[in-house]
């Protein structure tokens, strides 16, 4: 019957419509937490610069930067890898693109006959790995979300254990960059050995109300000592703005996501109820000529013809 | 000239601004610092750091580790074991007397 066909055609919309309200609430919580975690970030951002700025004053007035954070190994034979994705999905891209980027440095520390060490942050990277039988040395979750400077130093910890103990001979941060609210994207950035470099550019690009003095420095302890402590810091403060960065990028990719499948939605709503409404009239049309065609037997039938040829003609 | 004073943790800016004195405690034990101190940095023992505003408020900061760098008439705390929990409770007047 065709009025069957209506009624799926109603349930269905019913449907769509509630999954609509769904991703419309999800599209809002994500976009205020996409400013929450913006102004984390910015939040956290003196402090990584005033920290790479004692770096640079440190290593210009007297510490010689021979501390084993700095020095490149040779011979690599095992690369670390942190891969930094969330733990829920429907955040479009986000994730995939963050674990495509680390198999292929998977696969790429591999074709050059080196190891690997995976740590994992978020439940995505750690399902998809294990799943996919890669080893992954540890993995953390219920950090990527909202992560704190107290999530950012345990990790922190554990990999720079890691590469001090000659597990890891270098460190590789994946994560998603963001840019603006338009645009993230995933970057690879050495994580250890720091780069010289590293702390070189940050002074330039540092606040400019700086200025270096003209006079050395009083240390205390030793510059060398206080380097030694001011590393782990830094490192510790590199790995939390990755974080906060790849928080942001979740909440800004859920936005866009959840932002598509509303209007999506919306579409499927108006393309639904035309049906419908069409289903409804053709009903209405059968169900009409039904009647007339029934009138029209039964006036054949009882003789009194003329009346109905006048209605249906 | 009045020092500025920026007491930062790797979340947010503590506090930003200009005080005549702060007194902590560094690897070699208590240390003030007055306006024009010589460039210092240091490592931060456990201690609470004072600081005297330029306006007379006096605001006490329950430190576990960190860094403080004097440069240029500016001082920067670096902490990730602040006691943020009421430090603005702590702000209080200087007795008048």
């Amino acid at each position: 019957m065709a009025g069957g066909v209506e009624r799926t055609l109603r349930r269905r919309i019913s449907s769509v419509q509630s999954t609509k309200k769904i991703t419309r609430a999800m599209e809002l919580i994500a976009t205020t937490r996409v400013v929450k975690a913006q102004q984390r970030a910015n939040a956290s951002r003196p402090y990584a610069e005033k920290i790479t700025q004692v770096i640079a004053d440190l290593a210009t007035y007297g510490a010689d930067p021979s501390n084993p954070l700095f020095n490149p190994k040779e011979g690599i034979k095992r690369v670390g890898i942190v891969a930094i994705s969330s733990d829920r999905g429907l955040a479009g891209p986000y994730n995939s693109q963050v674990i495509r980027a680390v198999e292929s440095e998977l696969i790429d520390a591999e074709r050059q006959g080196k190891d690997y060490l995976l740590v994992s942050i978020g439940k995505k990277a750690r399902d998809y790995f294990s799943f996919r039988n890669y080893k992954i040395a540890k993995s953390y979750e219920k950090m990527s979300d909202t992560p704190t400077y107290k999530n950012a130093k345990e990790v922190a910890n554990t990999v720079k254990d890691f590469f001090i103990e000659g597990e890891v001979d270098e460190v590789r941060l994946i994560y998603t960059e963001f840019v603006s609210l338009g645009v993230q994207k995933v970057a690879v950035s050495q994580f250890l050995p720091l780069a010289a470099g590293d702390v070189d550019s940050a002074e330039t690009s540092g606040d400019s109300e700086h200025q270096s003095p003209n006079a050395a420095f009083e240390f205390e302890p030793s510059p060398e000592d206080i380097l030694e402590t001011l590393l782990h810091r830094y490192i510790e403060s590199r790995l939390f703005s990755a974080m906060l960065d790849a928080a942001a990028s979740e909440h800004a990719n859920r936005q866009r996501a959840m932002k598509a499948a509303t209007d999506n939605a919306e579409e499927l709503i108006v393309g639904l109820t035309r049906k419908m409404n069409r289903a409804r009239q053709d009903a209405i049309t059968t169900e009409i000529m039904e009647i007339v065609g029934g009138a029209e037997a039964l006036a054949e039938s009882s003789g009194t013809v003329d009346e109905f040829e006048e209605l249906t003609v | 000239m009045p020092l500025i004073v920026d007491i930062v943790s790797p979340e947010e800016v503590l506090l930003q601004d200009e005080a005549d004195m702060v007194i902590t405690r560094s690897a070699d034990g208590e240390i003030a610092f007055l306006p024009g101190h010589i460039p210092f940095i240091g490592v931060l023992k456990p201690n609470t750091v004072r600081v005297h505003l330029s306006n007379g408020k006096k605001i006490d900061l329950d430190v576990q580790a960190g860094f403080l760098e004097v440069a240029n008439d500016r001082i920067t705390v670096l902490s990730d074991s602040l006691e943020v929990s009421d430090y603005q409770a702590e702000v209080h007047e200087v007795a008048e007397a």
